[in-house]
């Protein structure tokens, strides 16, 4: 119970200090009162029959009560599942038979008094896995499914990095407006403040009208750091006034990741707010962050995204030049869960293959270069092709599908589908079958027609050559 | 206010989510979440479109789910912009 103990230390230490205000309402839970929640509904696991090393699912809705549950499922000695509440049913009945789940519980749980606590189906017993602590999924509900299992070490060890590396402790107050079913948002948003016995003002997961929240959660709150994703800067870039640097405001800097950052985003957004915003590099299989960017533009390289931890990342080329990262090290993931092959297939010895291509300067800095693997980074979130390919081509009118990025002014990415009909069906219609069967950041921006798909020798289908295809399609 | 109503349900239509065959879009269909039939990032596009169509500055702060949920709301807020004169 490494989390759980740990966070029952640092509560001990300040019971009435605030561990999470939620912005929306300014409801407050000190860390003594966050305990006693916790402890209440590790209780209510324990009396509906979860028994340590069991799977949790935990509806992530970012309130509050999300911690405590989250926190619950540690004290029970759980494997927690934080999950989207805004997934399809179809995914999340997948998710809940993938990771055996004993118990799953529900968004409504964030009311009080709600009982929330529903039997997963079925009631397995696996082995919870040594010091596992969390499993997060990243795909897929058809296929090849990567439900990433951390252990408690894992996030502890990047908590404490992201604590160390950027300053934060008891007068940290960070503002979290990232999802808690995402790595960056429950590890660098959540953990690592209240494990540095700071408070966390939660604000998320950021939605369309988030950004006339944002400053006045800033400045309500005192808040001295946050961490967002490139999609949110650019939101409050378009649509909030500029601010003037003020010197007696508590705020430091922020911190972006999980997407590329465009130097230009970068700049408009620390021109036009008078804050630093440093960005980082990390993936979900190294417990949120394994580069750290840094603030001060003073002292940063331009495009580079931070350092990582002497000897826990290498390039494989030589000093300087582009080829693919590698992380080893405690904060690396045990293994994607029920998945022997795809966990095979991700390690090279004790390193962790990214799929990410990047380079390191003499300094000693990360510079990324691109991606080997094939997944779409729309906005912050992984979309993998096969995913949406499979769904498509349960369409009866459709025969072949081909699922491609596009680079997006907003998202960084998005996935556009090519398709190969077999009847008659308009975008509209493939758009209505994907809203049943696919959570909102996986559906194709758009939908575009074609004869045959291309393939190779090996039959495989050339996405280099349908990438070119949309490059012309733009010029 | 039907003319404010045709401006906004066309711009939507045209620009925001092309693929929604207009019937689908009702004065009380949900335009952002999980439910919406508009990104939440497109919310930049149609806060340009109504700064331009309507001739006054949507404010940070106005940028609310009251305002944007559907439609219906777009329209009220519309109004309330344009005060009196309308």
């Amino acid at each position: 119970m490494g989390l759980a103990r740990q966070l029952s230390l640092v509560a001990s230490e300040r019971p009435d200090q605030a561990a999470l205000i939620e912005a929306r309402g300014g409801a407050t839970l000190r860390y003594g009162e966050l305990m006693q929640l916790a402890n209440g509904l590790a209780d209510r696991l324990a009396a509906a029959g979860l028994q340590p090393g069991q799977r949790l699912l935990v509806e992530a809705s970012g309130r509050s009560r999300t911690v405590a549950w989250l926190l619950a499922g540690w004290l029970r000695g759980a494997v927690v599942v934080p999950l989207s509440p805004d997934l399809s049913s179809r995914e999340r009945h997948f998710f809940t038979e993938h990771a055996g789940a004993a118990l799953a519980v529900s968004a409504a749980a964030e009311q009080p008094g709600s009982t929330g606590v529903q039997p997963g189906s079925p009631l397995p017993r696996l082995p919870g896995g040594a010091g596992a602590a969390a499993i997060l999924y990243t795909s897929g509900s058809t296929g090849d499914p990567k439900g990433v299992e951390l252990s408690h070490r894992a996030l502890l060890a990047n908590a404490a990095r992201v604590a160390q590396r950027y300053g934060l402790g008891a007068s940290t107050r960070f503002l979290s407006v990232l999802p808690l079913f995402h790595g960056h948002g429950l590890v660098v948003t959540c953990l690592a403040p209240l494990l540095a016995g700071g408070t966390v003002v939660l604000d998320g997961p950021f939605d369309a009208f988030a950004a006339s929240r944002f400053w006045s959660a800033i400045d309500g709150h005192g808040v001295t750091v946050f961490s967002s994703v490139p999609p949110v800067l650019r939101l409050l870039v378009a649509l909030c006034p500029p601010r003037s640097p003020v010197a007696s405001s508590p705020l430091r800097f922020g911190l972006c990741a999980s997407a590329s950052l465009p130097p230009s985003l970068q700049a408009s957004f620390e021109g036009r707010f008078g804050c630093p915003v440093g960005n980082s590099y990390g993936l979900t299989e190294t417990a949120a962050w394994c580069s750290y960017g840094e603030p001060d533009p003073q002292l940063r390289a331009p495009g580079s995204v931070g350092r990582p931890e002497p000897g826990a990342l290498r390039v494989l080329a030589p000093p300087d030049q582009v080829g693919e990262i590698q992380v080893r090290g405690p904060t690396v993931m045990t293994g994607y869960f029920r998945n022997p092959e795809a966990t095979r297939r991700a390690f090279d010895g004790e390193w962790l293959r990214t799929g990410d291509l990047g380079r390191l300067d003499p300094e000693g800095r990360l510079f990324l270069a691109g991606r080997r693997r094939d997944v779409i980074n729309h906005g912050g979130f992984s979309v993998y092709p096969e995913e949406v390919d499979e769904v498509l081509v349960e369409h009866p009118c459709v025969s072949q599908a081909a699922t491609v990025e596009r680079a997006s002014d907003t998202h960084g990415e998005a996935p556009v589908a090519f398709v190969v009909l077999c009847g008659p069906v308009d975008s509209a219609a493939l758009r209505a079958h994907c809203r049943g069967r696919l959570a909102p950041h996986k559906i194709p921006v758009e939908f575009l027609l074609i004869d045959d798909l291309p393939r190779g020798a090996t039959h495989k289908v050339c996405k280099d050559q349908l990438r070119a295809m949309l490059n012309g399609q733009e010029a | 206010m039907s003319d404010v109503r045709e401006i906004i349900r066309a711009y939507i239509l045209r620009e925001l989510a092309p693929d929604l065959p207009g019937g689908q879009l009702l004065d009380d269909t949900s335009l952002f979440g999980p439910r919406g039939v508009i990104d939440s990032l497109a919310i930049i596009s149609l806060v340009a479109h109504l700064d331009q169509a309507f001739a006054f500055e949507v404010q940070a702060h106005e940028i609310t789910e009251e305002n944007f949920r559907n439609v219906d709301a777009l329209v009220r807020f519309v109004a309330s912009k344009q005060g009196p004169q309308s």
